[in-house]
């Protein structure tokens, strides 16, 4: 369990996911890299509590723009980085890496103007950045996936150990996570896990817990529907909910 | 998706030899290849079909 995958439908909570699965890792003594591969959203790096978002890492490969003036000539250039075999979380140039108390951010890319072409090489760049990426025994890695399951098809999967699916009270999520869990088996994932979010009463929970682990899925905790959390996404600033804190405690209890 | 596999077509069989193939060069060498990290490869074929919706590449050699 170094590389973990978090994902599900859009608006169920990944995100929010992330930073306090990162907080409590980061308790337990890990040091933690966040990789933002969402192409859309903006304000992980807030969720977070960092000052600034990095860099995008698809600079380094000049650029979705300019990445074909890239190669244009007879030589191709070096990308330093991104042409190791191993990258470890100290290689990346600062620019592109923004850390506070033990918990790193890195950026992907964005999509930045109408009309500028599909991201595939963002789901490139998440593959093979994690592909290489090398972790010490008190590292992990948390992937803040986009929304629905289009990463599963440029095979972000595969350069993962494990895929954590945040489900909310929803048919639509229910169903998705249960694809996500077969695309996740499609690629020999070891280790596929399926957290509750947005849950108003324990006989909701239960409802949730009982239809997914009937598809097949295994139901690691349960986050509940939280105003504070909601309040914290309104005004950008990192989530301080005890209650969220010790579901997270919880729930990374059952993981490990 | 839009970056291509690349294959090569020898005797009815296809074998493929590159992916994430984002730029391609045709010369009188051949067709080279460079992936979106910037692998480079020449091959002294030419290109036989390009499958944009299934980003696949078909080389073949000359006659």
């Amino acid at each position: 369990m170094k590389k973990i995958a978090v994902g599900g439908k859009g608006g169920s909570g990944k995100s929010s996911t992330v930073a306090l699965l990162a907080n409590a890792m980061r308790r337990r003594g890990y040091r933690v890299l966040v990789v933002d591969s969402d192409e859309s959203n903006p304000a992980l790096y807030r969720t977070l509590g960092l000052g600034k978002r990095p860099a995008p890492m698809l600079e380094l490969v000049g650029g979705k723009r300019h990445v074909f003036e890239t190669f244009s000539d007879d030589s191709t250039r070096p990308h330093g980085l991104l042409t190791k075999k191993t990258i470890r979380t100290e290689d990346i140039p600062s620019d592109y890496v923004v850390t506070r108390d033990g918990i790193s951010m890195v950026c992907i890319g964005k999509i930045q103007e109408s009309l500028e072409g599909c991201a595939c090489p963002m789901g490139v760049l998440t593959r093979e950045f994690l592909k290489r990426l090398s972790l010490e025994e008190d590292e992990v890695a948390l992937i803040d996936l986009e929304a629905g399951i289009e990463h599963f098809g440029r095979g972000v999967e595969t350069s993962v150990d494990s895929l954590l699916i945040v489900t909310e009270p929803s048919l639509d999520s229910i169903e998705l996570a249960e694809k996500m869990h077969a695309l996740a088996a499609d690629v020999q994932m070891e280790n596929v896990w399926t957290i509750l979010n947005k849950v108003t009463s324990p006989g909701l929970g239960q409802r949730l817990r009982d239809d997914l682990e009937e598809r097949g899925l295994a139901v690691v905790g349960s986050l509940g529907y939280d105003a504070q959390i909601q309040q914290s996404g309104l005004e950008g600033r990192p989530i301080e909910s005890t209650e969220a804190r010790q579901a997270m405690a919880r729930i990374l209890d059952a993981l490990v | 998706m839009c970056l291509a596999t690349v294959y090569v077509e020898q005797n009815g069989q296809q074998e493929r030899v590159m992916e994430d193939v984002a730029w391609i060069k045709l010369d009188s060498g051949g067709t080279r290849l460079v992936t979106f990290l910037g692998e480079s490869k020449q091959f002294g074929y030419k290109i036989k079909s390009v499958d944009l919706i299934n980003g696949s590449i078909i080389l073949e050699a000359d006659e």
